[in-house]
């Protein structure tokens, strides 16, 4: 077998430096996208339908912002989502500043310039859907946003940041249910966030029959999942892990 | 997707920072303080936390140490006043059902030793799905801390802590326990400073699972790890691994640091299988000389020159703190460097041929490789690169005790990057794998699977109530026999396939039509659960087995013919005579009766075992007949019924015997951990073949050659029956085995097991083989036998050839009779004749067994360069320098045809009826002829034809043409059918012999494989540095022959490879597709995204070892 051996006696490639491997970054689908480098390939279009099915309201939120009346703002989201998977606006994206975040508001924002020129010279023609997206709901949903006193970026990010956390929400609700814990997820939906005073962890035990210090031990246990499961979202919209923390400090901003 | 809004009263504010809830909280959330639950560090955040101060009935006092495996508490055990050390493993990090009872297995063994320099185990268990298990709290921290702040010890302190580990170490050898995974932070300090051993088997499960876990992170570290560890190589870690870590601690007490330590574990472990340890005093001259021996005694590369045990190392250490001589002698330098070309001969072979011949490097490109899109990019290359690598180190991780899974996961490595990483991995598990088919369906465990007598098909029995019958070829189940009420306990084929043959727990035994899986007869009357169930050797008859009675019954109309009901207490087991017309049955009163078939009348009875007779056999001949019981077996004469011989000699009971044919060797398994082999007239033990665990089953091979044993142990073992040698280990299974068994040609094992699979299995793996040189003179050109048992060689310069076992490279025969050089050697499809051509212009027969000449073909006017028999074996072609190809008839050597051309003929094949000829010359003309009309016509299209060869199909004809393109055509139409684009211009092309096959050499030194049914490239093999001389497929359709030139361009100045490649290893490399790996072990090992293991769990109906989800399969 010398010539196994023999490949073996090669030079190796290199492995990451072992700071790195333990943050081990999977190939997420903005990374995906990004690497195909705005070809704009088959192989691309769902990482990129994908993301856009979860965070295309924050999109229309933005353009709502920006003044257009509801129908305008459902067509204009459509058409706009259209181009980005159809069309190469991969070449916006800047892979050194490689959040997907960003480079939907820089895209967005050109769009809406470029439409509003074409729109006084012909008329628009149409919403056409190319993602399964349902708007319906959108603009019940933008009757909720606060309503001046926000600037429409602001709002976008907003937006952004409540569709990470009820993405990883609604994850980390099937992950339970998939594990038989759907009624303990339910009970401690709620008290997923705050601390609690000790009457209500007691009394939620009580409805679940179970020790206290079991809840609090579950309590604890989801918070870690919900956590991890989070910065996984976040890590699918940028392009490496080192920007991970970057946007975890940044999106917090956009609460406060 | 969009949600519905979650609507909040607005009143409500957040607990956590008192702001009033916005209305968009998402699940009623303040959104500010979920991020925070994010945006907190992870582990920080978890130590404060309330909740985690209690564990089942354990209070958690404070974190003591987290790491790859999980966190160790210092914790208080409810009513009891001492603080343990408890270590919790990270949830779902033994997610597998096999890494659960390992665990378990690892922990009940370790808490049993009770040494007072082991830490001591109390309590293993899990919490709300969380493992864990608690210790002897030790208040000294772990040496590696202690090193940590001191860097290095005394050379007293060092000698006198490594004695006391290795005597703790030694006891829990005796006790049959290794640590495996012996470092400094397992060894834990007192507060007076004694070390304790800490975790025994479990650290290294724990790790090899934690590096799998959530962090993807790979190997943790193998810088104490043996060689043998390191390499994964296939061999059993023994103690002697043990040992091994021992001196590597020592060296890092003395010196401060690892004996090997790179920037990555991978370089790590090649410098542990490869490299030797800088010698301590090298780095510290104040280091004393005999420490330094004793050390480097341990960190040997192979085993045995180790110390012999542990105790051996406390000894010799002893001795230095004593001042008394020691025993270890130091290697001089000479032997360090002999020691490495002995220890890698292969490897120090192929540094040299770096120098001499540039490089020799073998890839295997996968298909798979191409279909990966063309990525600019260089991020998304790195990351794939990235998951490859950390695959292919998974694999290495995982390749001793699960090869199969190894190989998986190699296969999914180079699927991702083509890494060196991953092709060495590949190679690794390529060579200790044995796996072929994961039977993958049963939902509860399998009890017993056999072959049906072709060899195509196999079936099971299982606790599920079904048997199933399987494909050979693709390990898919075909039909599934459903009926039973209760576990199926055997199945088994009739005679003639036709049929199979089911016994049950219900009480019945079923005939079922093989083919459509109806069930034919269900033979009931037995009135408790059957132990099996088998045809008589005709297939007419069935013998069932219950607990009362044993019952003939005719295999046609089902009825019941004799119940035996004559054993007090019952019958254990029963047999038909190789003939069918006996019988015998085994009583639970240790009486065997033997009793006629036709008749049912009672023909002897065989006392003398005292307990209920477990198993009996009859050889082949039925001449003997063996009995077992308890902890002997009896062996009588059939005809006589005297007793011949008693085999005593196992500790405890006898599971199963088994005969050789003519009833010479008599094997056995016991629960005493070991098969034995024994003279069968004599008794006398002959071999003792050890198992880790109870032996269940054994089955000699038809050729009496081997024995195959199952094992408790989840492996099975192929062993050499005269010389006791261990042939193959099947590893991969996740739990015990019932049963194993041969397939009918003995190359092929079929495995059942708890594990809720049956597993195909190749006895000996086929691995590729260069053909050395006979002395000075290099092999030239060679063929394999249909038998795969035998090679024919032609040498370079010589007039002789000869016929060779392909194993052992044992002589059988020359070939002696030609003048000058023999060019070419070819076996006949039946493997008894050779036809050989010279130089000397005659081409000749011989007979293959014993190399006698049968005839001599004269005719040819220059040197005969090729030859080829057809395929029905009646006529030999010949091509020659002289420009004529010539048809020769095989019975009595003389010309049948001559066909000339005004160039030299290239190729000359012949198409799969033998009447059809293909010819191709020099000049890019191709002919076909037609032997039986004596008809030969041009086949002409655009291009000059340079190789042609018939098939794939029917009414085809593949051809290279002088360009980058090679294409398969119509014979009649001459029309365009495929075209195979090569990377380079295709010079040769050759049809395997069962046409699956199209191989094609290209000016690129690459050999490159199609399978023609999908015309995809499957397998390419480069010479680097070389080029691609012939490639050959011998007649056994198992083998491709390649002749690599290494160097020089005419014959007299060009050196020549010649290497045998079996296609079962390339069939394996280019996708192994024996099985794929379930969505347990993908997300065991982090296989792909998140949401790519999801998709392929959602989309997965190929079964799950253990079970889980079978449901969905069913």
């Amino acid at each position: 077998m010398g010539y196994v051996r023999a490949v073996m006696g090669l030079p190796e490639l290199p492995l990451p430096p072992p700071g790195e491997q333990a943050s081990r970054f999977a190939a997420t689908d903005w990374s995906l996208v990004l690497a195909a480098g705005g070809t704009n390939a088959d192989s691309v279009r769902p990482a990129m339908a994908r993301l856009l099915e979860t965070y295309w309201y924050p999109l229309y939120a933005f353009v709502r912002r920006k003044g257009r009346n509801p129908d305008d703002a459902s067509d204009l989201t459509q058409e706009f989502l259209a181009r980005l998977v159809e069309r190469n606006y991969l070449s916006l994206a800047d892979p050194a500043k490689g959040k997907f975040r960003t480079f939907l508001l820089t895209a967005l924002e050109r769009f809406l310039v470029d439409e509003h020129r074409r729109a006084t010279r012909e008329k628009r023609g149409g919403g056409r859907a190319v993602l399964s997206l349902s708007m319906l709901g959108a603009e019940d949903r933008y009757r909720l946003e606060p309503a001046d006193t926000l600037t429409a970026e602001h709002l976008f990010e907003r937006r952004w940041t409540i569709t990470l956390l009820e993405e990883a929400l609604k994850r980390l609700e099937q992950e339970s249910v998939a594990a038989g814990r759907g009624p303990l997820f339910a009970a401690l939906k709620p008290v997923l966030a705050g601390e609690q005073a000790d009457a209500s962890y007691s009394e939620i035990a009580r409805g679940l029959a179970m020790k206290e210090g079991a809840l609090k031990t579950a309590v604890h246990r989801l918070r870690r999942r919900f956590a991890a499961i989070l910065r996984s979202k976040i890590a699918e919209t940028v392009a490496g892990p080192e920007e991970v923390e970057e946007e975890v400090q940044h999106l917090f901003q956009s609460l406060a | 997707m969009g949600q519905d809004p979650v609507l909040t009263p607005p009143h409500r504010s957040c607990l956590g920072c008192g702001k009033p809830l916005p209305p968009d909280a998402p699940g009623g959330n303040c959104p500010a303080c979920l991020w925070k639950i994010a945006a907190a560090p992870l582990e920080d955040s978890a130590v404060a936390e309330e909740g985690r101060r209690r564990f089942g009935d354990y209070e958690l006092i404070s974190e003591i140490a987290h790491g790859g495996m999980g966190v160790v508490w210092r914790a208080r055990q409810d009513g009891l006043d001492r603080d343990v050390a408890l270590k919790m493993i990270l949830a779902g990090q033994l997610a597998d059902s096999t890494q659960v009872i390992r665990f378990y297995t690892e922990a009940r063994a370790a808490a049993r030793l009770d040494h007072p320099n082991i830490v001591p185990l109390y309590e293993i268990g899990d919490e709300d799905g969380r493992h864990f298990y608690t210790m002897r709290l030790m208040e000294g921290g772990s040496l590696a801390g202690a090193l940590k702040a001191s860097r290095r010890m005394p050379p007293e302190r060092s000698a006198r802590l490594v004695a006391t580990v290795a005597n703790a170490v030694h006891f829990a050898h005796q006790r049959g326990v290794l640590h495996r995974d012996l470092k400094p932070s397992n060894i834990l300090l007192d507060a007076e400073g004694n070390p304790h051993v800490a975790d025994f088997g479990l650290a290294r499960l724990l790790d090899s699972a934690s590096e799998v876990s959530a962090s993807g992170m790979a190997v943790g570290t193998p810088a104490y790890m043996a060689p043998e560890q390191a390499s994964g190589a296939a061999s059993e870690v023994t103690s002697a691994a043990d040992v091994y870590a021992l001196g590597a601690v020592l060296y890092e007490v003395l010196t401060g640091a690892p004996p090997f330590l790179a920037e990555t574990p991978l370089k790590t472990l090649r410098l542990v299988t490869e490299a030797e340890p800088v010698l301590p005093r090298a780095r510290d001259p104040s280091i004393p000389r005999d420490l330094e021996v004793i050390c480097l005694k341990c960190l040997q590369k192979s085993s045995d020159k180790r110390y012999a045990s542990a105790a051996e190392l406390a000894r010799d250490l002893e001795r230095w703190l004593a001042h008394e001589p020691i025993l270890a002698r130091p290697a001089s330098a000479g032997e360090r460097l002999v020691s490495w070309a002995q220890r890698k001969p292969e490897l120090a072979m192929a540094f040299a041929a770096l120098f001499v011949l540039l490089a020799v490097a073998l890839a295997i490109t996968l298909p798979l490789l191409v279909k990966v899109r063309r990525e600019s990019d260089a991020r998304a290359t790195a990351l794939r690169l990235e998951e490859s690598q950390r695959l292919a180190l998974q694999s290495l991780a995982v390749v001793r005790e699960n090869p199969g899974q190894a190989l998986l996961l190699a296969l999914e490595a180079a699927a991702r990057a083509p890494s060196l990483s991953a092709n060495n991995a590949m190679f690794t598990a390529l060579e200790a794998n044995r796996e072929r088919r994961r039977l993958l369906g049963h939902s509860k465990m399998v009890r017993f699977a056999s072959f049906s007598p072709d060899g195509r098909h196999v079936a099971t029995a299982s606790h599920d109530m079904t048997a199933r019958i399987w494909s050979v070829e693709t390990g898919a189940a075909s039909v599934i026999l459903r009926g039973h009420q209760g576990t199926v306990k055997t199945a088994g084929f009739s005679p003639d396939g036709t049929r199979v043959l089911t016994s049950s727990d219900d009480a019945t035994a079923r005939i079922w039509d093989s083919g459509s899986g109806v069930e034919i007869l269900k033979l009931a009357g037995h009135e408790h659960p059957l132990r099996s169930a088998s045809f008589s050797p005709d297939g007419t008859r069935v013998l069932t087995v219950g607990q009362q009675t044993a019952r003939l019954w005719d295999a046609r109309s089902g009825a019941s013919m004799f119940v035996i009901a004559q054993h007090v207490d019952g019958v254990s087991c029963a047999k038909f005579s190789p003939d069918g017309r006996r019988f015998v049955t085994g009583g639970r009163d240790g009486i065997a009766k033997v009793w006629d078939t036709e008749t049912g009348s009672l023909l002897a009875s065989l006392p003398g075992h005292t307990e209920r007779v477990i198993d009996v056999a009859f050889s082949a001949d039925g001449l003997l007949l063996a009995t077992a019981s308890d902890s002997e077996a009896r062996v009588w004469d059939a005809s006589t019924y005297e007793e011949l011989s008693v085999a005593r000699g196992h500790a405890h009971g006898i599971y199963a015997v088994a005969l050789t044919s003519d009833g010479g060797t008599l094997a056995t398994g016991s629960e005493d951990f070991t098969a034995r082999v024994w003279d069968a007239r004599t008794g006398r033990q002959i071999h003792v073949l050890p198992h880790e665990h109870k032996v269940v089953s054994v089955e000699i091979s038809r050729d009496d050659e081997l024995l195959l044993t199952a094992s408790y142990d989840n492996s099975a073992r192929v062993w050499d029956l005269e010389s006791g040698k261990l042939v193959a280990e099947m590893r991969g299974h996740a739990a015990p085995l019932y049963h194993a068994a041969f397939s009918p040609d003995c190359r092929h094992a079929v495995t059942s097991s708890v594990d809720f699979t049956a597993r195909l299995w190749t006895v000996r793996p086929s691995l590729p083989i260069a053909l050395g040189p006979w002395g000075t003179a290099s092999t030239y050109d060679a063929d394999v036998a249909a038998d795969e048992k035998r090679v024919v060689e032609a040498y370079l310069g010589l007039a002789v050839a000869r016929v060779l076992e392909l194993e052992s490279r044992r002589e059988i025969a020359r070939l002696e009779g030609h003048t000058k050089r023999i060019r070419t050697v070819r076996f006949n499809f039946a493997g008894d004749k050779i036809a050989s051509g010279s130089e000397d212009t005659t081409a000749r027969l011989w007979d293959a067994r014993n190399g006698k000449a049968l005839h001599t073909m004269i005719g040819h006017e220059a040197a005969v360069t090729l030859v080829s028999f057809s395929p029905d074996g009646r006529h030999v072609l010949t091509v020659s320098h002289d420009h004529s190809a010539r048809l020769w008839s095989v019975e009595d050597g003389v010309q049948a045809a001559v066909y000339q051309t005004k160039q030299q003929f290239r190729s000359a094949t012949f198409a799969p009826d033998s009447d059809r000829i293909a010819l191709a010359d020099t000049s890019g003309w191709l002919r076909i002829g037609r032997i039986s009309s004596g008809e030969l016509s041009v086949f002409e299209v655009d291009d000059p034809i340079v190789c042609a060869d018939f098939g794939p199909h029917e009414g085809h004809i593949a051809v290279t043409l002088g360009t980058t393109r090679a294409q398969i055509r119509r014979l009649d139409d001459r029309s365009v059918v495929a075209e195979l684009i090569l990377p380079a211009r295709a010079a040769f092309l050759i049809s395997s012999p069962d046409r699956r096959w199209l191989a094609t050499l290209a000016e690129d030194a690459t050999l490159r494989l199609w399978e023609t049914a999908t015309r995809e490239e499957h397998v390419e093999i480069k010479r680097v540095g070389g080029r691609a001389g012939w490639v050959h497929f011998p007649a056994n359709g198992r083998h491709i022959v390649v002749k690599w030139v290494a160097k020089g361009v005419r014959d007299e100045d060009a050196t020549y490879e010649v290497m045998i490649y079996p296609l079962e290893i390339l069939g394996a490399a280019r996708g192994a597709k024996f099985g794929d790996l379930t969505p347990d072990e993908r997300d065991h090992f982090q296989v792909g995204s998140a949401e790519e293991r999801r998709a392929h769990r959602e989309g997965w109906t190929g079964g799950h070892i253990f079970g889980k989800g079978a449901e969905v399969a069913r």
